[in-house]
């Protein structure tokens, strides 16, 4: 019954307003008193039409039958009718919404494909037992279908575990907000997993004996497809029903966006910007540089068409309500897959010389924004100032007077570890962009960067045995910022440090006797170890050296990652290094909202609430001290062409048959029966009336 | 009485019971009784009982101690034999006439009440004329009014005076005025009763009342337009004007339909009972011009002549 109907509150309506109307006509009216010869005949004429029994009133009395029609055709058409044939599973749903970015885009009917999974969401729901209002439970109509709402877009979230009361489930599945980061199924098929199998019934001796799941769930997913990890997704659930939701595949989306400041002219900013075209159309449009909310620059762009319409990535359109048969395994493999688009990256080079946030905009709209815009922080243009410390090492001293800095101070250890506590550093963070220790360990370690050279800092995990004389480089990570165009293949070294470092530590070269060069980030402080001295080897005397150093300190001062590899995507935590005495960072959120991130006991306070795309400020004490931009920058969700199921490891997974909430809803006709109803009711009391 | 209207119809709107003109038409009449009783003093009215009238009726063998003054000497002179010649004996005649005097009586347009006393006033005065004995019986609840054992001509102001100082009151129990009547009427002869006949208690037991007495019984049952015809609409609480009983009508179409049947049926009825047990029922409105009804029902249903 509930099925036929998408307001079925109003049936409840029906159940007092009926009474009430009965109610009415049973009240005793207000007569006129009017005085007769004789009541005799009056009596028996009412007794003759009454006869027996209150129903016969009723059955003759054609008025309160009309109206009783009236009130019932206007709760039906209030109750909103939908002329759509039930089918129900019983046992146990899953509801999986994707809200994730590309679940924002904006289809052609205007509501975003996040609106429509969540009407499909709840139009399946209904179509359940709607049983579940206890009253009746309590007369005894046993609810059969359990329904587990699980929202997932970065993590999954159950919004609701198994219930049978719809009003729950309605409620969580209005609750589902979006998410700017991508989707990620795993984790969300594992949490449904977990819920759908049957409470494990673990008896003495039959430990390992697997229980199956009592009832094997359904699970009904309702997404787009643009799930990067969907071609690894497996599941053991029992059937899967996809509902592919939207069908827009025109976009045009910033993929990547960098920023930074020209190490020898810090006052250049040079940002580059990848953007693609996913649609199928081409498209000539522009992209324009903000600075704090002015355009300094625009350049315009042509781009191919990211795919050919003759062959679309996906088999299934979202609106095709013609069922499909289960999708076959060819094209379950196909999915997961992200088209990768046309592709047209810019360069720009401008002089900014203040810190800022500079914005990339696309002024082309399409049916996905988050992607039509990025966001990045600069900072102030500025020299690095480097500290020395070394009791002698003209091979250092050289190097460092050829780079472009602002100043370089070099002291001996001795009188390092007896400057005063000001002179090196302030709040506890280092005066210098980078400290270079060279063959020098040592407790003293305000926050900063250190390039460590034959020396471990003590309060690491690193352990040293040793000195070994046996030791070649027999492997370096050329990839890492630190060693680009660091080539260590004829660096001969006559000795150098056994290290064992931790897991964490990023080994940047190796030797025969285990790790020559790390990078480890500790407690805020970021450094770049190198176990040997530079004078017991010939690298001094390659090219590579001074290199070596220039990336060092450039990677260094960037906060231990590549400047050019400074991204935050939705989901990443927030790292803000607070002034001493604070003890929470307040940050203003995109779109206006607040938190609060408390620090721990090094002054950092860490945020993973980055749901959002934009511009974070970490306010201490009312003043700024950070800002961070999170950006979308993921193809895989830019492609935002609905694509078809995965195979989910050869389960049996069925193209679900949207359903429509407009069209087939005939409420119109019971109100117009209501007002013919109306109308008739109506001269029958005129007719009554005149007699 | 010389400006009262000429016009019996005038008469109707008039509180008069009764006209010269009207009085003038109603001296040619005269009550008949279906049965022949016998009569207590000489009146006008032919008896079972050979009398000493001018009507002859009979011859018979003359038998010792006859009156030799009524043997018809011409036969014995033809005949040689001794006959008596019979005449009629002319009697008086019972006239009792029962009005109902309950307040429902006193009701409609034209008054019900006002109707039954012209009746009763007009039956009355034949009777007087005609020198019957008129009885005049008033009841609600039992007998209220009574002028009893009135003859002759000369009681006319009287009764009218008697009919016009009668008010409409109490209510009506048929049955127990009957049982008042059967008691208390000594000798036979025409009863008339004018009722409306709407009682509660039933009319049943109050006709084998009458009945016992073994007279010539009429009954005239009395209604008004708006009984016949209804004039209500509405959610109403109808009272009754007797009893103060009240019946909570919504008068509609199907209602009144069904008044109308029961009123149809209820008179059918009551002529039913009437006319199995002898006696004459006769309906009429009061819309019906009580002389029509005096000269023209009342001589067809053979109550006047």
């Amino acid at each position: 019954m509930g099925n036929w109907f998408l307001n079925p509150w109003a049936l409840w309506i029906a159940g007092g307003v009926l009474p009430t109307l009965l109610i009415l006509y049973f009240l005793k009216l207000r007569r006129k008193q009017e005085t007769v010869p004789s009541t005799l005949l009056w009596k028996r004429a009412v007794q003759d039409l009454q006869v027996n029994a209150p129903f016969q009133k009723l059955r003759k009395n054609l008025l309160l039958l009309l109206q009783m029609l009236v009130l019932s055709a206007g709760v039906i058409a209030l109750a909103r009718p939908i002329l759509k044939g039930t089918q129900t599973f019983d046992g146990r749903v899953v509801l999986m919404i994707d809200h994730s970015a590309s679940m924002q885009t904006v289809e052609e009917d205007g509501r975003t494909r996040l609106a429509i999974a969540k009407e499909q969401a709840l139009l399946q729901a209904r179509r359940f037992n709607r049983t579940g209002s206890s009253w009746l439970q309590f007369a005894g109509v046993q609810p059969k279908t359990q329904l587990m709402v699980v929202s997932f877009a970065g993590d999954a979230r159950v919004r609701q575990p198994f219930s049978t009361n719809i009003n729950e489930i309605v409620a969580a599945i209005e609750d589902i907000q979006p998410v700017d980061g991508p989707s990620d199924l795993t984790e969300a098929m594992q949490m449904a997993e977990a819920y759908m199998s049957a409470p494990a019934m673990i008896t003495k001796g039959m430990e390992d004996t697997p229980v199956s799941a009592a009832q094997p769930a359904t699970l009904m997913m309702f997404t787009d497809g643009v799930i990067a990890s969907a071609a690894e997704s497996v599941s053991r659930a029992g059937r899967i029903v996809w509902y592919t939701i939207g069908a827009a595949s025109d976009n045009v989306g910033i993929t990547a966006f960098r920023t930074r400041r020209d190490y020898e002219n810090p006052e250049i900013l040079q940002a580059f910007v990848e953007v693609r075209n996913f649609g199928t159309q081409p498209v000539t449009t522009d992209l324009s540089i903000y600075l704090d909310g002015q355009l300094i620059d625009a350049k315009p762009i042509d781009l191919e068409p990211g795919m050919s319409e003759a062959a679309p990535p996906t088999n299934a359109n979202g609106n095709d309500n013609a069922a499909p048969p289960a999708t076959s395994a060819p094209a379950g493999a196909d999915a997961g897959r992200s088209p990768e688009g046309s592709v047209v990256s810019l360069t720009f080079e401008r002089p900014v010389l203040t810190a800022g946030h500079i914005e990339a905009r696309l002024s082309r709209k399409d049916g996905f924004t988050l992607d039509n815009t990025a966001h990045a922080i600069i900072p102030a243009p500025r020299k690095l100032r480097v500290l020395l410390v070394t009791a002698k090492n003209w091979l250092l001293d050289q190097v460092l007077a050829g780079l472009p800095l602002e100043k370089v101070d070099t002291i001996t250890p001795a009188t390092y570890e007896a400057a005063p506590a000001g002179q090196l550093d302030q709040d506890g963070q280092s005066r210098y962009d980078v400290v270079i220790l060279d063959k020098h360990a040592t407790k003293r370690l305000p926050v900063g960067n250190y390039l460590c050279i034959n020396t471990v800092p003590e309060g690491l995990k690193i352990e040293t045995a040793g000195e070994s004389d046996d030791y070649r480089l027999i492997w370096w990570d050329e990839t890492h910022p630190v060693m680009r165009y660091v080539d260590l293949d004829f660096v001969a070294v006559q000795k150098g440090m056994k290290l064992a470092t931790p897991p964490e530590a990023e080994k940047l070269s190796e030797s025969n006797v285990g790790p020559a060069m790390v990078h480890i980030a500790n407690d805020g402080r970021h450094y770049v170890i190198v176990g040997f001295a530079i004078e017991n080897s010939d690298f001094p005397r390659k090219v590579a050296f001074p290199v070596f150093i220039y990336n060092a300190i450039r990677f260094l001062s960037s906060g231990g990652v590549a400047e050019s590899d400074v991204r935050l995507r939705p989901g990443d935590a927030l790292r803000v290094q607070l002034p001493a005495g604070s003890s929470a960072a307040e940050l203003k959120l995109p779109g206006g909202r607040t938190a609060t991130a408390r620090a721990d006991a090094a002054g950092v306070a860490r945020f993973g609430g980055t749901e959002r795309v934009g511009v974070y400020e970490a306010l201490a004490g009312g003043k700024q001290i950070d800002r961070f931009a999170v950006n979308l920058e993921d193809p895989d969700e830019s492609s935002i062409a609905p694509r078809a199921a995965p195979a989910f490891g050869g389960v049996d997974v069925q193209q679900g048959e949207m359903l429509k909430a407009s069209t087939p809803e005939i409420w119109r006709w019971f109100a117009g029966i209501a007002l013919v109803i109306l109308l008739v009711e109506w001269w029958v009391y005129t007719r009554r009336a005149t007699i | 009485m010389s400006s009262a209207p000429s016009n019996p119809r005038r008469v109707e709107e008039s509180k008069q019971l009764l006209t010269p003109e009207f009085m003038s038409k109603l001296d040619a009449l005269e009550i008949l009784s279906r049965k022949i009783f016998t009569g207590t003093v000489k009146g006008e009215r032919r008896s079972k009982r050979m009398g000493e009238s001018v009507e002859f009726a009979d011859y018979r063998n003359y038998v010792v101690g006859d009156d030799l003054r009524v043997i018809d000497w011409n036969i014995y002179a033809r005949l040689e034999r001794l006959l008596l010649k019979l005449f009629m004996a002319e009697e008086d005649l019972n006239v009792s006439v029962l009005f109902d005097v309950s307040k429902s009586m006193n009701w409609g347009k034209p008054n019900k009440g006002l109707f039954a006393k012209r009746v009763a006033a007009a039956l009355a005065y034949i009777g007087l004329v005609r020198m019957d004995r008129v009885n005049l019986y008033g009841f609600n609840s039992r007998l209220v009014h009574e002028m009893t054992g009135i003859r002759g001509r000369r009681f006319t102001g009287q009764m009218i005076k008697f009919l016009e100082g009668i008010e409409f009151e109490g209510y009506s129990h048929f049955t127990e005025a009957a049982r008042h009547f059967a008691i208390r009427h000594r000798g036979k002869g025409v009863v008339l009763v004018i009722s409306d006949f709407f009682d509660k208690g039933g009319y049943a037991d109050g006709v084998r009342y009458l009945l016992s007495r073994d007279c010539d019984i009429y009954a005239i049952q009395v209604l008004s337009p708006e009984e016949i015809e209804p004039k209500l609409s509405g959610d109403l609480k109808l009272l009754d004007v007797e009893d103060e009983d009240t019946a909570e009508v919504s008068v509609t179409g199907p209602l009144l339909a069904r008044y109308k049947a029961n009123l149809q049926a209820y008179c059918s009825e009551l002529k039913e009972h009437c006319t199995r047990r002898g006696i004459t029922y006769l309906f009429s409105a009061t819309t019906v011009p009580f002389d029509v009804l005096v000269m023209s029902y009342l001589r067809q249903r053979g109550l006047v002549r």
